[in-house]
Order: C-alpha cells, then sequence, then structure tokens
C-alpha cells in the first residue's frame, strides 16, 4: 500500500509539475489576450460613447492580467474592468466568455439589446452567435470574427482589426 | 474495494493539487503582470506579429543581447515605402548607406563605405549574400521581394566568432517569413517616375497539416537618372525578375525542415567600363551593362532532443553567371554549416558550437580589359566555434567564444570575443564587449588585372593584384547603454573605439613610359600598408506618443585617424580615406495613424558631407512622405513621395567608374497591395 501511496504520489506531482511546465507560454497567450481586449476597447465602436468596461464570465486564465488594464486611458477615457462572478450584462462594453455553455440564446439576445461585445477563445465561439473568436494559428492569435452578430449588435469594428480577421458571414 | 475508496481519495487529493497550482496561476505573478503591462503600447500591427511561443535560442531579445543590435519589422519596410534593401537599411544607426545609381549602393557599418565595400557579412535566411569576389554585396543582384521578409536584424560591430571573416562592422540577417505565415495570395504592383514599375504575384498553399509551400515571382524596372556634372544621362535604366519558393514543414514535434529556392535574372544599365584594345581606338567608352543569373538552393534541418539539446544544419548552393562587355564569371558557392546548442548540462554555462566548410569555384573569360589570374580557382574554407554563455550573477552575464578558420587564401585566423551584460533592473542594461575579427582578402585583391584609360587623359592604369594579401585584422571595443524611460520611451546607445591593422591601401607602383601601342601606363598594386583607428558614437530613440503614433529618431556620428606615409603615390583608396564617410548621420521617422484606415508616414535624413575622387558631395537633406489607405481589410493603396527636398542631389561615387554615379532624383510612387 505504501508503494502504490508513493507511486500515486509521484504521478500525481510529476502531472501538478507538468501544468506548471505549460505555465510559461500559456501564460503568455493570455498577457496577448489581454493586449487585445484593450485595443479592442479602441477598435470597436459602441452607438453611444461612454468609458469601456470588459467583464469576464467563466474561469480563465485572462482573469490573472484583466487587472492590468483598469484605469488605462484609452482615447481620453479610462478602461474599467468587472471581475464579478456573474457580471451584470447591461453594464458591460465588452464580455469575455470562457466557455461555450455560457453563450445562451438569452445572453446572446441580451448582447444585442445592449451592444455589447462578445468575445470567447473556444473552438466554435463565433460560429455559436459569439462575435470575436481567438485562436491560435502557426503560434500567433488570429481573430475570428462573426461579422452578422457585430453588426446586429449595432457595434462596428475598425478595418484595422478586421484587416488581420477570418471573417464568417 | 478498500483499495477502489483510496484510489478515489488519491484522486480527490491529486486533483487537489492540480486546482492549487491554477489557484497561483489565477493570481498572477509580479513578472507577468509586468510583461502583460509592457505589451500595452504596442501598437495594433506589432501587437498582432507577436508569436505565442518561441524557441529558446531564438528567445533572446534584442533587449537582451550584449551587441549594438537593431531590428527592422515588416511594420517598418512596409511602411517606409521603400522599394529596395539598401533604402530600408538607412534607419538604422551607425549604417551608412549611399545610392550610387539606381542599380548600385555603397552600403557600410561604422565607416569605410564604398560600392566595394568589404567589412559586412549579409545572410539571406542564413544563405551568405556578399559576394567573394569582391567581400562586398552587389544590392542590384539581390532584390528579394520585401513582402516576403518578415523582419531584418542588423548587429553593427563584429560578430567574427558566430558569423566567420567578414562579420567585421556589422552583420545583416535577412528573415523571410515561413510559408507557414503566408498562406493565400498576395498581389503588389506599383510604379512611379523612378520606380518605373514593379510588382509581385505570392502565394502559398498548405500540403499537409505541417507543411507549407508559397511561391513569389517578381519583377522591378527602374529609370536611369543624370551624371554628377549634371549633363549626362547615366543610362542605368535596368530590370530584374526573380522567382523565390519556399517549404517550411514541422517534421515531427522535435524536427523543422525548410527548404529555399530563388533564380533572380538582371539586366543593369549604367555600366561605362569601356573596353581596352591593341588597336584602334585603343579606348571604347560606353554603356555596355551588366547581365546576370543567380540561383540558389538552400535547405534547413534543425531538430530538438527531448533532453533540450539543439541540432541545426544548413546547407546552401549559389550559382552565379554574369557579364559585362569586358568579362563573364561563372561561379559556384556551396555552404555547409552545423550548429549544436547544449542545454546548460553545467549549471550557469549555455555552450554553443559549430562547424563550418566553404567551397567556391569560379571560372573567368578574361580579356585585356578585365581579368582575374589564374582564371579558374577554387577556395576551400574551414572553420570551427565555441561559444558559452555563463550566467556570473542573476543580473551579470558574460558570453566568451571563438572562431578558428582556415582559408586558402591566408592559412589560420582566429576571431575571439568577449560579452559583458549587466541588467541591473528592468529599466537599465549595460553591456561592454572586446573583440577581435578578420577581413578575408577578395578573390579581385588576389588575382585582378584591370587595364584601362585614366579619365580625360591618354594615359593607361594598370591595376595589379597581391598574391601575398593578408587579412585586416580588427581590435574593437564597444560599450553600451539600453535605457527603458517608460514603457512608451526607450534609448539605446553605443560607443564603439576601433583599431585596424594591415588595412589594405592601393599606391602607384611604376609608371612605364614609351609602350610601343599605349604610351603611359601608371601602375598600382594594393596591399596591406594602413592603421586606421576609428571611434564613434551611435543612438536610437524610439517613442510611442500614443498607440496610434510613432516616432523614430536614429543618430551616429563617426572620426577617423589614419597612419600612413602621405609621401607616398597613393592611388585614391576608398576603403581608408577618412573622408569618405559622413561624420554625422541623423534619420527621424514618424508613423501616424490618422485613422484605423489611413496612415501618413514621414522620415526625414541627413547625411553629412563626403569627398570621393576628389570631389566634395555636399551635405543634404532628404525627406520622404507616404500616405496609406486600406479601403478594405484585403486591399492597400498608398503614395509616396521621396526625396522631397531637391530636384536632385548626388550621394556617393565610384572612383573606378565602373558603374556611373548618377544624381538622387525626387521621385513619386503609387502602390497597391491585395490579399485574396
Amino acid at each position: 500500500m505504501r508503494l502504490l501511496t508513493l507511486l500515486l504520489l509521484s504521478v500525481c506531482v510529476w502531472f501538478a509539475g507538468s501544468a506548471r511546465a505549460q505555465e510559461n507560454s500559456q501564460s503568455r497567450e493570455f498577457q496577448l489576450k489581454t493586449a487585445y481586449l484593450f485595443h479592442f476597447a479602441e477598435l470597436a465602436q459602441w452607438p453611444t460613447t461612454k468609458p469601456v468596461t470588459i467583464c469576464l464570465q467563466g474561469h480563465s486564465l485572462l482573469r490573472a492580467y484583466l487587472p492590468v488594464l483598469e484605469g488605462q486611458q484609452i482615447n481620453g477615457n479610462a478602461v474599467h474592468v468587472n471581475l464579478a462572478d456573474a457580471p451584470d450584462i447591461t453594464q458591460c462594453s465588452i464580455l469575455f466568455l470562457s466557455d461555450l455553455a455560457g453563450l445562451t440564446p438569452v445572453l446572446t439576445e441580451q448582447a444585442r439589446l445592449h451592444h455589447v461585445l462578445l468575445v470567447g477563445d473556444v473552438e466554435n465561439f463565433a460560429n455559436h452567435g459569439g462575435m470575436v473568436q481567438f485562436t491560435l494559428r502557426d503560434n500567433r492569435l488570429k481573430l475570428v470574427v462573426n461579422l452578422a452578430a457585430v453588426k446586429s449588435a449595432d457595434l462596428k469594428l475598425s478595418s484595422k482589426l478586421l484587416r488581420m480577421a477570418e471573417i464568417i458571414e | 474495494m478498500l483499495i477502489n475508496r483510496y484510489l478515489r481519495q488519491f484522486a480527490y487529493f491529486c486533483s487537489g493539487l492540480c486546482l492549487a497550482n491554477m489557484q497561483v496561476l489565477a493570481q498572477g505573478n509580479p513578472a507577468d503582470i509586468e510583461a502583460t503591462n509592457e505589451l500595452l503600447p504596442l501598437s495594433w500591427e506589432e501587437l498582432t506579429e507577436l508569436e505565442v511561443s518561441s524557441l529558446a535560442r531564438q528567445e533572446q531579445t534584442v533587449k537582451d543581447s550584449p551587441a549594438a543590435a537593431f531590428v527592422i519589422t515588416s511594420e517598418d519596410i512596409r511602411r517606409s515605402g521603400a522599394t529596395s534593401l539598401p533604402e530600408v537599411l538607412r534607419m538604422v544607426p551607425g549604417m551608412n548607406v549611399a545610392k550610387i545609381n539606381a542599380w548600385n549602393w555603397a552600403v557600410s557599418a561604422r565607416g569605410f563605405n564604398d560600392l566595394y565595400a568589404n567589412k559586412l557579412q549579409v545572410m539571406i535566411d542564413g544563405r551568405s549574400i556578399y559576394d567573394p569576389l569582391i567581400s562586398g554585396v552587389y544590392w542590384g543582384q539581390q532584390n528579394p521581394s520585401l513582402p516576403d521578409i518578415e523582419r531584418i536584424e542588423v548587429l553593427r560591430g563584429p560578430s567574427g566568432s558566430l558569423w566567420g571573416a567578414n562579420a567585421v562592422n556589422g552583420t545583416i540577417n535577412i528573415i523571410t517569413r515561413s510559408a507557414r505565415d503566408t498562406q493565400g495570395g498576395l498581389l503588389n504592383a506599383g510604379g512611379g517616375t523612378e520606380e518605373r514599375g514593379f510588382g509581385g504575384i505570392r502565394y502559398g498553399q498548405k500540403l499537409s497539416e505541417s507543411t507549407f509551400l508559397r511561391g513569389t515571382i517578381s519583377t522591378m524596372v527602374r529609370d536611369a537618372s543624370i551624371d554628377l556634372a549634371g549633363r549626362q544621362d547615366t543610362h542605368d535604366t535596368g530590370d530584374t525578375e526573380t522567382a523565390n519558393f519556399r517549404l517550411d514543414s514541422q517534421l515531427s514535434a522535435q524536427d523543422k525542415l525548410m527548404l529555399e529556392a530563388n533564380v533572380s535574372r538582371y539586366r543593369l544599365g549604367g555600366y561605362y567600363i569601356g573596353k581596352t584594345s591593341t588597336t584602334a581606338p585603343l579606348w571604347q567608352n560606353d554603356d555596355f551593362g551588366r547581365d546576370g543569373v543567380t540561383g540558389s538552393l538552400q535547405g534547413n534541418w534543425s531538430h530538438r532532443t527531448d533532453s533540450g539539446h539543439d541540432w541545426r544544419l544548413n546547407m546552401a548552393f549559389t550559382q552565379t553567371e554574369w557579364q559585362l562587355a569586358v568579362n563573364r564569371m561563372s561561379r559556384s558557392h556551396y555552404d555547409l554549416d552545423f550548429q549544436h546548442t547544449l542545454p546548460a548540462i553545467i549549471d550557469n554555462h549555455k555552450l554553443m558550437w559549430g562547424l563550418n566548410y566553404q567551397n567556391i569555384a569560379d571560372s573567368f573569360d578574361n580579356t585585356l580589359t578585365l581579368g582575374f589570374e589564374p582564371n579558374q580557382f577554387t577556395q576551400h574554407n574551414v572553420g570551427v566555434f565555441l561559444q558559452d554563455q555563463i550566467d556570473l550573477t542573476d543580473d551579470l552575464k558574460l558570453t566568451i567564444g571563438n572562431r578558428v578558420e582556415h582559408f586558402t587564401f591566408t592559412g589560420w585566423e582566429t576571431e575571439p570575443n568577449a560579452r559583458l551584460l549587466w541588467t541591473p533592473n528592468k529599466q537599465h542594461s549595460l553591456w561592454a564587449a572586446v573583440s577581435r575579427a578578420v577581413v578575408l582578402p577578395n578573390r579581385a585583391q588576389h588575382s585582378i588585372r584591370l587595364f584601362k584609360q585614366i579619365p580625360d587623359t591618354n594615359r593607361f592604369f594598370e591595376a595589379k593584384a597581391n598574391p601575398d594579401m593578408l587579412t585586416e585584422n580588427l581590435l574593437a571595443y564597444e560599450l553600451g547603454w539600453r535605457w527603458q524611460v517608460s514603457t512608451s520611451f526607450d534609448i539605446d546607445s553605443a560607443l564603439f573605439y576601433n583599431i585596424y591593422d594591415r588595412m589594405q591601401g592601393t599606391k602607384f607602383t611604376s609608371v612605364t613610359y614609351n609602350n610601343p601601342i599605349f604610351g603611359t601606363i601608371k601602375q598600382a598594386t594594393v596591399a596591406n600598408y594602413r592603421q586606421v583607428d576609428s571611434y564613434g558614437l551611435e543612438l536610437a530613440v524610439n517613442y510611442r506618443v500614443n498607440p496610434d503614433w510613432r516616432l523614430q529618431a536614429s543618430y551616429s556620428a563617426n572620426q577617423f585617424s589614419v597612419n600612413y606615409d602621405k609621401n607616398q603615390p597613393w592611388f585614391r583608396d576608398p576603403l581608408t580615406e577618412e573622408h569618405f564617410n559622413p561624420q554625422h548621420n541623423v534619420s527621424l521617422r514618424s508613423l501616424y495613424n490618422l485613422t484605423s484606415e489611413i496612415e501618413l508616414d514621414a522620415w526625414a535624413r541627413y547625411v553629412d558631407e563626403v569627398y570621393i575622387d576628389r570631389r566634395s558631395i555636399p551635405a543634404y537633406i532628404s525627406l520622404d512622405l507616404r500616405l496609406g489607405w486600406h479601403p478594405h481589410k484585403n486591399l492597400e493603396l498608398s503614395i509616396s513621395g521621396q526625396n522631397l527636398l531637391d530636384n536632385q542631389h548626388p550621394e556617393f561615387s565610384d572612383v573606378l567608374y565602373i558603374p556611373v554615379a548618377s544624381q538622387i532624383q525626387r521621385g513619386y510612387l503609387a502602390q497597391i497591395s491585395w490579399h485574396f
């Protein structure tokens, strides 16, 4: 039994250790995503001008980095970050969803009404009604944009952003 | 049963441990927060170019390197409006770039600039493009499609221990985009008053999940200009056509393969070399031009073992054929490089070593005017290098390295260097270096026979080779300081003191008065006659005013003291005369996004006066402007004006009058680029 404990313990520690080894490139990925979200605040255009609030729903490594954006200025306006577990969507300008489960028909309808840019990084996010999806391609972050969803929420994305994005209509 | 419960408990414990691990991640450590902060001032274009993870060897950024380094990004190239490589290099502090005519450039670092500047190593994807005939680069024969370039890394100062002989005053690494990053199509075309027309088409195709291929064909036609006196057309028109293919494949998790093929053809005017004949007319001055084809094949295989060893094998074969009215050359150039980077086996040590072999076989069709003796020759050069990077303390790094090479021309040579990098905090890093480097005598110095009329006289001039020519040696002392003042403002500075020994000089050795055909003939020979000391300063400043506006400034100054017997009958030798180099160079660039669709860019340069061939080339200020417009996500239109401040001005000349020097004229240019 002791042997089994040791064996399992070592497997367990090895597993935890390998998770840590991925930390470096993973943390870099989420640092980049944070910087992208910062640029979205500038590259997206809302029907009314108000300070941009970035919200996060679900468990994402992004939670560690988003606070960096709090108070940063973009075009003279401060960016705010809302990390509440269940953010009030009416208060958000950009909502980052960590999974597809969060992307319910109710939520997409709310986002449409309140002009919220829905951003995610899970596969098929843009196909399922999300607006901007991060995807890892050739070691670089790429964007997939569902232009119909963006337009229906009365949002405009700068051509600078669309230039590097893959667009699904 | 018991075991079952036991396992379940264990699973809970284990997932708890992993979760705890996640929790640590979720809080984000200060270094990660700092790294995120550093990303925020980047422009959108710069941000989207960043890689998520990179190999350990490539992770060393300019900021960490103990050398005077500068990186030109694809964004810098696009927004410069430039259509050729040397133009782009003008933004680098410490680089001397001067246009001689439409196809010929003098490019050097830290002085000694000339058409035949011999102290710069230049590579495209690791394949050397410097020409062993002159130890320089014929820039007019190197016309890679600029949109294919990912970045250009420029190191000023010697790096002979890594890059071998001729990496003396600088090394330029041109890195093209991976086939993986160039999928789909790109059409670019443009035309204007000086750049008559240029264009190219690129297409990239995915062959499998891990293998990508792309091909580019491009062409360029340039207009002729006017001579330095402002009287005659210089006929330096011409055209080039280039085809390039690149394949990138991730063979396995550990293995990467890159294959590249390139063919380039050129017909360049503006070579008033003239012909000498034993029957009248003895000298016939005409524009004969220069035609040629260069083809290359290259393969690069890298392998990383599970234990952290990096192996890299690079092979390149280049075939060059050109003809002038007075000679024809055919040359095969074969390079084999092997490099091994070891994991940190010994604490604090990072070892790297490598081997290289080079085989250059040429043959010439000699004439009375221009010949190379013997007309067929093969060089075999071999080298081995070793470098160790030692972490002395957390903020002090020592890099020592040496390369030992054997050359057919000069035998054994050695190029050691030691570099110290001190990074007391995130804002400052200081470095110091001592290095030795050598310039290998070239095939021309060893075997040239040039016989031509002295311009505007009826006497003749004969340049004779010196088969005993030795290497030029450099001992360089460098100091550098990088200061990250804030996330949006940084300053990079370098000081150097260079001691050159056995520099080449050319002097008249004899005069023949009563040659039955040619009358008076003055003979000149090259040898290692001179000592030169040079010192200088280089500054680069980057300021991001806001995400839409970036300013970049660079300044360099240098001074020379040349030690030689002034009473000797010296031939005016560009390679060592101090006044061939401008004392001050300034470049100011502004990259401004008027809106997210419209870019307005400006670039002003000041270059100090130089004297060439006893003629003053006055100091000049030039201004380029570019207006770019992205009406659609796949479309870019731009118009640019180059050298806007005057109708024309000279930038350089050539003492041997082989390519005729012309003035640089104001030019207007429109470009279109369409991704499909």
